[in-house]
């Protein structure tokens, strides 16, 4: 099996919020022993709700933060360390879109220059007709017009604007692109324009994607593996199908149930508690507060993932204490 | 769902009971008032009370009909020309004889050189300041916000008197006085500006571009953080004319015998009865400038203002 | 009309006059809600959905925002031609709210004990103070907040997102009122947070017999929470009907193509989704003729020329599209195949044969 692209590897990260009156500190695991692999041509998405640590993870691959555990190496080289050099080439590689298309041009730049930055910044030499050239390329790639180059972003619909950011993702020909959101600001009827041309653009240039999210239906649409986060921590992993299909662990089982559905189905027979807590849980599984299975063990001990389902491919994993481990496969 | 494979409409789709017509559409009456809250294009008012200051301003040397210093005893006392008097001394003569519109318009040019220069230099350092402190965060802003809170607890006058007590009155006191005690104000909005501003999604991706630091303050932040400080600088500028028109009343800042508006102010007040139109007209001047400028600082603020654009 | 229809949407026209010009938030539409029912208005930015319940409420933002036309009728009553007192009267007591923000829907610095007690001493003016605070707890208790005694001194800012939307909520049906508007009320809330909250909206429907006038731009909240669905376009409603079978067979293409273009999480996987050609409409000139026509795969020379009249069906369906009009052709007056546009410009539409 050849090297995955990006291997993430019990990453974590934690944060100190310090209290000038009291003596404790308080300390959030935003991240905690997050481990998966994206394979090149995949596209691999990261599902979770608000307070799951899937932005803060989204910003530890990007390299805007550092973890303050585990590895993250891409295409073998270990880039949590990746200064200087190493660090530019590593940029080159991998690019990011963000979900908030509004904020996420910068008002006063035209764009042109929004889209060309990447370029100038890393290969400055570029000549000005040159950068022309593939900012127009790109332009026409994500279906805008080549007049819009002079234009400011205010001067552009929702829409227009994710596209604008996904061209100026790609102008340095990156092989990997890290996809916060980037449909869920977007109208109904012009989400689904993006993702085609997500799709497209994926089918054309071999990218692969890490794509973030909290809507389930539109991950099913995209991803080809699915990794669950609650508060920090994964719980449950594997290719999309399965894991919404046959969703094992009570989280995702109340997640993919929550979902709203075009048929009327008798659901929230599986109502959870609200997402009430601030704080993060030391031991015990996250879920454990809001969990309707959740037993004393439960509380104790931080499950570990383990394989599950019953057509066990070595890829489904859940941790969950409730469920049985599937009758071992080989490795 | 599968059903619903292609497009096509399924026609006949149940028993019709009516048709109602589409209801006519409404015209809509383009010259109806528009709202008053709407920013104007031109800022019509402040641009009248300030246009008068600044041709003075700039044009001054060619528009004061008489030698603005030149005593001429003869003509003391004289009234301005819509109270008695004649259009060889439009605005009148003060206590030496002296054109009150040559004093003026002189007097304007110093006061908004003077008023300029200050602003602009509290505004740029008080903008290195604030940017330093909101980019780099943790000591560095908290020594420097400190900084700031310390200057804006002293008084300007006191500040502007203790000034002069050690480097002496004149243009550079007045200058020094303005800057030191402008640019606090800077640094506190600015620093707001850039917390504010490095949250942006934007300065997330010009980093994972690969931009270096000193990239994203020029190109990404400061841009942004110019329309906040236009804005503040066109509100002081008002300030900044009374505070030099303060201190040169005091003694402290435009020597004679160059004019200026605190002077011709202070000279005046011992004529008020006899000759109101001493330290009056002046006065008005000052009103005018500082009201203009305020008025127009508000309109650009509101024109600037990206929200409003995407109305 | 149908006697038990409680409120009653009739061509109501809101428009905001900017200084960039005039916008149609909303340009004649009508729909009606049946005492009991949830009806879920769907539509994107810009159809005019969220104009249409604060002109439901009278609160829309004067003076910007007029109420041009149409009217809306509560059991028979008319709210346009009521005064904004007669309205206060109206407010709460009889149609509540509840708003897409929830951090923005209480004040931070009150507690929710005070902001419901407000809330209830309105309806109650006699009450002692004691009493509404067991009232207020009750009303937490009831929209499922636990430790509710003392969750009354809490502050909002202590409150996660779909907790303050609960007292929101119970604030909103405090006074028992006939109809509750809710705009978008889950959106910016939790998919499982959602899905509690939507119960809840449920039940308490439920219980007082209370409509429920549901704003959202999620056909698939819409779907599993409403009896009955309108779907708004440009500012007027395109179709109506029932949730399940508007769903399963849409009338309008539009309402056809947002089922197309939505990705699934049951049935099989498509490969691309459909993607509606064009440009969300105008509307500050919206076109001539049927506003989707210019997005409409099926749209035809009548479509384009004039805007379709709306169909009712025996079962209280409704659709504006010339699809549905049997003998379309025969509405177009030959000498009037020239049109007005809307800013006075003579217009030459394009004849469409017999």
């Amino acid at each position: 099996m050849s090297q995955p692209l990006l291997e993430v590897r019990s990453v974590g990260k934690t944060f100190v919020l310090r209290h000038q009156r009291r003596r404790h500190h308080n300390v959030v695991r935003a991240v905690d022993d997050i481990s998966f692999v994206v394979r090149e041509g995949e596209s691999v998405g990261i599902a979770g709700e608000s307070g799951s640590g899937k932005s803060t993870l989204a910003r530890i691959i990007l390299r805007l933060d550092r973890p303050t555990d585990g590895e993250i190496r891409f295409d073998g080289e270990n880039i949590a360390s990746a200064e200087g050099r190493e660090l530019m080439a590593y940029r080159r590689r991998v690019q990011a879109v963000f979900q908030n298309s509004s904020s996420a041009l910068s008002p006063r730049m035209r764009i042109r220059d929004i889209i060309a930055e990447p370029l100038v910044v890393q290969q400055p030499e570029t000549t000005p007709g040159e950068i022309d050239r593939r900012v127009d390329d790109l332009l026409g790639r994500v279906g805008l017009s080549p007049q819009l180059r002079m234009s400011f972003p205010h001067e552009l619909s929702g829409g227009q604007k994710q596209r604008v950011a996904i061209a100026r993702s790609l102008i340095v020909n990156p092989s990997m692109l890290i996809l916060d959101e980037p449909v869920s600001a977007l109208d109904v009827s012009i989400r689904s324009q993006v993702l085609n041309l997500l799709l497209d653009l994926q089918a054309e240039r071999g990218l692969t994607y890490l794509m973030i999210a909290h809507d389930l239906a539109i991950l099913r649409h995209v991803t080809t593996y699915l990794v669950v986060m609650y508060l920090g921590r994964v719980v449950e992993q594997g290719p999309t199908e399965e894991v919404l299909g046959n969703p094992q662990h009570p989280y995702t089982c109340a997640l993919v149930a929550a979902s709203p559905r075009f048929e009327r189905i008798e659901k929230r027979a599986m109502a959870v508690g609200d997402n009430d807590n601030t704080s993060t849980i030391d031991h015990g599984c996250p879920f454990a507060p809001r969990c309707p299975q959740a037993e004393a063990r439960c509380r104790e001990e931080t499950p570990r993932l383990i394989t599950v389902g019953e057509h066990a491919t070595a890829a489904h994993q859940a941790a969950c204490h409730v469920l049985k481990p599937a009758v071992a496969t080989t490795h | 769902m599968s059903e619903m494979s292609s497009l096509n409409t399924p026609l006949d789709s149940g028993e019709i009971v009516k048709i109602v017509p589409a209801p006519a559409e409404m015209q809509v009456d383009s010259a109806a008032p528009r709202k008053k809250r709407a920013v104007r294009r031109v800022p019509v008012l402040p641009l009248l009370l300030l246009a008068p200051i600044l041709i003075f301003g700039f044009f001054g040397s060619f528009l004061m009909p008489h030698d603005p210093t030149m005593i001429d005893p003869a003509h003391a006392l004289q009234p301005p020309v819509f109270a008695g008097g004649t259009w060889l001394y439009p605005l009148g003569t003060d206590h030496t004889g002296r054109d009150l519109l040559s004093r003026l318009i002189d007097g304007a040019r110093n006061s908004l050189a003077v008023a300029f220069f200050g602003v602009a230099l509290a505004g740029a350092f008080g903008t290195l300041i604030g940017l330093t402190a909101g980019y780099f965060r943790g000591a560095v802003e908290e020594l420097l916000m400190r900084l700031v809170d310390m200057q804006l607890a002293i008084p300007t006058i006191l500040l502007a008197v203790l000034l002069a007590a050690v480097i002496g009155g004149g243009l550079t006191t007045v200058i020094a006085s303005l800057m030191i005690t402008f640019w606090a104000g800077y640094a506190r909005i600015v620093r707001g500006e850039t917390l504010s501003l490095m949250q942006r999604d934007y300065i997330a991706l010009a980093r994972v571009a690969g931009a270096s630091r000193w990239r994203i303050v020029r190109l990404h932040v400061l841009p942004n953080l110019l329309s906040v400080v236009v804005v503040l600088a066109t509100l002081q500028l008002g300030a900044a004319v009374g505070l030099e028109a303060a201190l040169t009343f005091l003694g402290l800042g435009i020597q004679p015998p160059a004019s200026a508006w605190g002077l011709m102010i202070s000279d005046g007040k011992l004529y008020m009865s006899q000759a109101w139109w001493i330290p009056t007209i002046p006065g008005i001047a000052i009103v005018m400038t500082v009201l203009g400028s305020n008025l127009f600082g508000d309109w650009l603020r509101d024109r600037l203002d990206p929200r409003l654009s995407q109305l | 009309m149908s006697d038990d229809s409680l409120l009653t949407v009739e061509n109501l026209r809101t428009y905001v006059h900017m200084h960039a010009g005039t916008v149609r938030a909303v340009d004649g539409a009508s729909f009606s809600i049946r005492r009991g029912e949830a009806l879920g208005l769907v539509g994107e930015s810009g159809s005019g959905k969220s104009m249409t319940c604060l002109a439901i409420m009278r609160i829309e933002p004067r003076p910007a925002a007029v109420i041009e036309g149409g009217r809306i009728l509560l059991e028979g009553e008319n709210l346009l031609d009521k005064s904004l007192e007669e309205m206060q009267q109206v407010r709460g007591r009889r149609i509540g709210m509840i708003l897409q923000d929830p951090l923005n829907s209480l004040n931070p610095v009150l507690t929710i004990g005070n902001q419901l007690i407000e809330a209830l001493h309105l309806s109650e003016p006699g009450a002692s103070k004691a009493d509404l605070r067991k009232k207020a707890q009750a009303a937490l208790e009831r929209v499922g907040i636990t430790n509710a005694a003392s969750r009354l001194d809490s502050y909002p800012f202590e409150f996660s997102g779909g907790m303050c939307q609960r007292v929101t909520a119970a604030m909103a049906v405090s006074r028992h009122p006939d109809l509750l508007i809710a705009d978008e009320p889950t959106t910016a809330l939790d998919v499982t947070t959602q899905a509690r909250f939507l119960g809840l909206l449920d039940e308490l429907r439920r219980e007082n017999g209370m409509s429920l006038l549901l704003v959202t731009h999620d056909l698939g909240i819409v779907a599993e929470t409403c009896d009955r669905v309108a779907v708004m376009y440009a500012g007027r409603v395109v179709e109506t009907g029932a949730a399940a079978q508007m769903l399963r067979e849409p009338r309008h293409p539009y309402t056809r193509a947002l089922m197309l273009a939505v990705p699934h999480l049951d049935g099989p996987r498509t490969r691309r989704l459909y993607q509606i050609p064009g440009e969300p409409p105008s509307v500050r000139a919206p076109s001539i003729g049927c506003r989707f026509a210019p997005r409409c795969e099926q749209a035809s020379d009548v479509c384009r020329a004039k805007y379709p009249p709306t169909v009712h069906y025996a079962n209280g369906d409704t659709v504006a599209c010339w699809l549905h009009v049997p003998d379309a052709a025969a509405y177009i007056p030959t000498d009037a195949l020239r049109s007005q546009r809307l800013d006075g410009a003579v217009d030459y539409a394009v004849g469409c044969g017999s």
